[in-house]
């Protein structure tokens, strides 16, 4: 079986230190007494940046006066600043953009609780926390919430101008990994969002008087996500009025165990590790910066602890926080491998046409390229020119716009490498991309691989074009031996690892440092067994792969010859493996 | 000996269909090791009604005539995997009990305690589900 499950026999008794601190360096600063904040920021030894979340209800009930230091002490934001600093250390704010599953009533202050979120089946959203309590989400479609959550971040953008407070601000869009994507808690379908939708259907009705009375599924999909955008927007531009000076931007954060499957699990005490680290994965492919408040802290201490915090501790986090300098400021660090940049139907396409889950790509990719991969999902892809053009980037042709043309086009013409599924693309962009290689000269390869492809190269880079369509008739096999040809055609110089069923494998990479220079990079393969089960597994080292170290070991046996690997890992073993990479 | 799983709970409520009622269907079916798999749920189901399910995801299935199809189908997997019974809990009582319960343990004793429960006299002699996926 894939699961470990266990069961917890009593009530765990929470200690004050993991209520406080209840994971991947978050301080819950309202749980516990302003006085300790010195000697509790003084024990996170080796913590340079400290996660806050901000607790709205803890500073309003009603959302109309807000408590910045002026009653309660644990309001004093200016106050716990001044005591990271003192031990060097940066503090970061979360401001929640989206129910808080960690907070009783989703962390609104408690007269703007009012009306309970629902899913679209009409159950009652909630989630399970570390100490098995239960916290009912409620909307935030309700235009009391939005109107106060303005307020909110006035009062708070105020007080940290007033106190020179410089500390960054995110916004932390909440949720949890699902089989469709990153799942936000701000979906619902509640009365209030069924009023406010019918409304915002009215609105589209007077701009467009030919739109129908009754709408099709489509159109009622489409402009669903599109409501929910507008209303995402009114609180991610409080956010940035508010707090102009500290504003970052949105995170996505992905609280592990606050699926739906996990709900029903932990409410008969069950948790599953291996659905978690599963999900832990998922969500660094997504961006995500995933998150175990809501886990028991005794499921921390074996293999789930390690990857939390071997991935995201000492790696994720900062990859998200210091994106912008990364390479340069922490020159020895790791960030995710990633080969890949898939970027999913946009969310107002029918969920009837096929997105590459239905071609085959996800399966693919998990099984030989385990999570080198980013999932963008419905993300819009803009150009950058920082970014790493080595890497190869899935289009979709029926999401195309304008804009999102220009941007495949500077991509492929900077040395980047494009895929695209032509399946759904407008005539007008056949043409311009036809008029395109003409203007360009460039010579087109056809080949027929099941598909007919496209081919065009332009230096080092790729543009590559099938019909998506073709492929979703295929068996699985015959799917795994498309995806095969055509990406071995772009060398991607990766070393595929196959783990046995259980077993989660993630790479990592850094530059080299200057006892290094034989290598172009360094990449780190870290392997967990979350099963209950013992695996043993080989793999058989390229010829430009050189193994440098083996490291934290646990509950492992390792041998390597020249040219191949063996592990076998007993129930919750873990290892890393640093190479050293040539072309 | 064969293991006494715990009941499995059911949450059923109405089908809709472009805000339409037709019929009734499961919200949420899940046992201690979460929702149940879509296959099994699809393979008893087609067994029952006789064609495929318009509704089928984790945990999640239907339609059915009424609450009377919802039972058999219900037991019909219970006995598969040798739980000690099914507890069948209406949509709008779900909500309810959710919002009356602040411990999760709280919410699983109340949903099996005030559903409509039906016991499985045969749970502890084992079957074929048991056997294969336990």
């Amino acid at each position: 079986m894939l699961n470990e499950v266990e069961l917890s026999l009593t009530t765990p008794v929470i200690r004050d230190e993991d209520a406080v601190f209840p994971g991947e360096n978050w301080f819950f600063y309202w749980k516990t007494s302003a006085s300790l904040w010195r000697s509790k920021l003084e024990s996170m030894v080796g913590v340079s940046k400290v996660l806050v979340p901000l607790n709205w209800a803890f500073h309003s009930e009603t959302g109309d006066s807000y408590d910045f230091a002026q009653e309660k002490p644990e309001t004093d934001l200016k106050k716990l600043v001044g005591i990271a600093e003192e031990f060097g250390k940066e503090v970061v704010f979360l401001v929640p953009m989206s129910p808080c599953p960690f907070l009783p009533n989703g962390g609104l202050p408690p007269l703007l609780a009012r009306t309970p979120m629902i899913d679209s089946k009409g159950k009652v959203q909630a989630f399970v926390d570390q100490e098995g309590s239960l916290h009912k989400m409620y909307s935030f479609f309700d235009p009391r919430v939005y109107r106060a959550y303005g307020k909110f971040t006035n009062e708070l953008g105020s007080y940290f101008s007033q106190h020179g407070l410089a500390c960054d601000v995110w916004g932390m869009d909440c949720g949890h990994v699902s089989l469709n994507g990153f799942q936000s808690t701000i979906k619902d379908h509640s009365s209030v969002y069924e009023q406010g939708f019918s409304r915002f259907l009215q609105a589209k009705r007077d701009e467009n008087p030919d739109l129908d009375e009754v709408m099709t599924p489509d159109q009622e999909h489409r402009f669903g996500w599109e409501f929910q955008e507008v209303i995402r927007s009114i609180y991610a531009d409080s956010c940035e009025q508010g707090l102009s000076g500290n504003w970052e931007g949105v995170l996505r954060v992905g609280f592990i165990g606050g699926s739906q499957d996990d709900f029903f699990r932990r409410v008969n005490q069950i948790d599953s590790i291996a659905a978690y680290s599963y999900d832990l994965l998922e969500c660094l492919s997504l961006d995500a910066l995933p998150s175990s408040v809501l886990l028991p802290t005794r499921l921390k201490k074996g293999v789930l602890g390690r990857m939390f915090d071997q991935l995201v501790n000492k790696s994720f986090s900062d990859y998200i926080f210091l994106r912008s300098g990364f390479e340069d400021e922490t020159g020895v660090s790791f960030r995710p491998k990633r080969f890949f940049e898939v970027y999913d139907l946009r969310p107002d396409i029918s969920p009837d046409v096929a997105g590459w889950a239905d071609l085959g790509l996800w399966e693919y990719l998990q099984k030989y390229y385990s999570w080198c991969y980013a999932d963008k999902g419905e993300l819009e892809f803009s150009w950058n020119e920082e970014e790493d053009m080595e890497k190869i980037y899935f289009f979709h042709g029926i999401n195309m716009t304008k804009n999102l043309f220009h941007n495949i086009l500077k991509t492929f013409m900077s040395g980047g490498k494009v895929i695209l599924n032509r399946s759904g693309l407008e005539r007008e962009y056949l043409k311009k991309l036809e008029a395109f290689f003409l203007e360009n000269d460039l010579d087109i390869e056809k080949v027929k691989v099941t598909t007919t492809l496209f081919n065009a190269s332009l230096g080092e880079g790729r543009f590559l074009i099938f019909e998506g369509d073709d492929l979703l008739d295929l068996e699985d096999k015959k799917l795994h031996e498309f995806w095969h040809r055509l990406l071995r055609t772009f060398k991607t110089n990766h070393m595929m690892v196959i783990p046995p069923e259980g077993v989660q494998v993630a790479w990592r990479v850094r530059s080299c440092n200057t006892s290094e220079l034989t290598y172009e990079e360094v990449r780190r393969l870290d392997i967990y067994n979350p099963s209950s089960y013992k695996r043993k597994f080989s793999f058989q080292l390229p010829p430009n792969f050189r193994l440098l170290k083996v490291l934290d070991e646990e509950k492992v046996t390792f041998k390597h010859g020249q040219k191949e690997v063996d592990i076998e890992l007993l129930p919750e073993g873990s290892l890393s493996l640093d190479f050293g990479v040539f072309s | 000996m064969s293991e006494r799983l715990s009941p499995l709970t059911v949450i059923y409520g109405p089908h809709k269909v472009a805000s339409q009622i037709k019929g009734q269907e499961v919200m949420s079916l899940f046992n201690e090791r979460g929702l149940v798999d879509e296959v099994q749920m699809e393979e008893v189901y087609l067994e029952q009604i006789g064609h495929a399910p318009e509704v089928l995801a984790e945990g999640m299935i239907g339609p059915f005539d009424d609450l009377e199809a919802i039972q058999k189908f219900s037991f019909s997997l219970c006995q598969n995997f040798g739980n000690s019974g099914v507890s069948l809990v209406s949509l709008e009582r779900y909500n309810e009990i959710l919002s009356d319960c602040y411990k999760a343990e709280d919410l699983k004793a109340k949903l099996e305690a005030e559903g409509n429960f039906l016991k499985n006299p045969d749970a502890s002699k084992g079957n074929f589900f048991n056997k294969i996926f336990n």
